[in-house]
């Protein structure tokens, strides 16, 4: 353990399982101010099998449709203008999607080829989880 | 959509020991200091570092911590973990808390006040 910035988060499964999980803290990516204005606009995200495209308002308010018949709407909010979070909240639909549900999660940006050009998010509710890297357009 | 990540459903809470610095770089929140050599521990914030399971090895992980939910992407298992946590204070933190309090009657008073 260092004098700061380190954790040990232990994650204990209903089967069992344990996982040891050591972090170290990313002060830049985090200690910064995002706004929703960050957030606006159309992004995407593509793995084997899907695609999916995202279109954010500069209200926080989004939509989401993927290759498989699935759409997403919902809302993201910053809990806190100095610091890189986003709070989500969502309801994925579709007459041939089998994942129906309200969801909640949260989300980072990232910096890759420009600033603010990455999202990384993750949402879950009692009965299924996603992760995504979605990439600005 | 379909998953991206395998999610490991049956991931249900971590409990996490931090060490000094509020839990991480001033806590992400200001780490604020209730006391001198006392800090407040938070989680909050954007950690990276590796997932260790018992004969199966490490994985570079990305979490993300916010008031007591927290998602971590463990890209190279494709495993993904989003759940609740608790933060286990170190013993020498609890001890160093149990001290001040005797010595401090009026950081007792504001101990019960806050509790």
């Amino acid at each position: 353990m260092s004098s700061e910035g380190t954790l040990r988060a232990t994650v204990e499964g209903s089967l069992g399982t344990t996982l040891d999980v050591d972090l170290v803290y990313e002060t830049a990516a985090y200690e910064r101010s995002i706004s929703l204005a960050d957030l606006a606009g159309s992004w995407s995200g593509s793995v084997s099998g899907l695609s999916f495209a995202i279109i954010i308002s500069p209200s926080g308010s989004f939509a989401a449709s993927g290759s498989d018949g699935c759409s997403v709407a919902g809302e993201l909010t910053i809990p806190q203008l100095d610091r890189n979070m986003i709070k989500g909240d969502l309801t994925i639909s579709g007459f041939n999607c089998s994942v129906n549900g309200t969801y909640r999660g949260l989300a980072i940006l990232a910096n890759n080829l420009q600033a603010n050009d990455t999202l990384f998010i993750g949402y879950s509710n009692n009965n299924y989880g996603f992760a995504y890297q979605a990439d600005r357009n | 959509m379909t998953i991206i990540f395998r999610f490991t459903i049956y991931i249900l809470m971590a409990t996490l020991v931090a060490c000094g610095g509020g839990g991480g770089g001033g806590g992400g929140g200001g780490g604020s200091v209730t006391s001198p050599g006392v800090q407040s521990q938070n989680a909050n914030g954007i950690w990276t570092g590796m997932t260790s399971v018992a004969g199966s090895g490490y994985s570079e992980t990305l979490a993300f911590f916010n008031d007591g939910e927290f998602v971590a992407i463990n890209a190279y298992w494709d495993e993904f973990y989003q759940g609740n946590y608790t933060i286990m204070v170190p013993p020498s933190v609890q001890q160093a808390l149990r001290h001040m309090l005797l010595m401090d009657p009026m950081k007792q008073m504001e101990a019960l006040r806050a509790s």
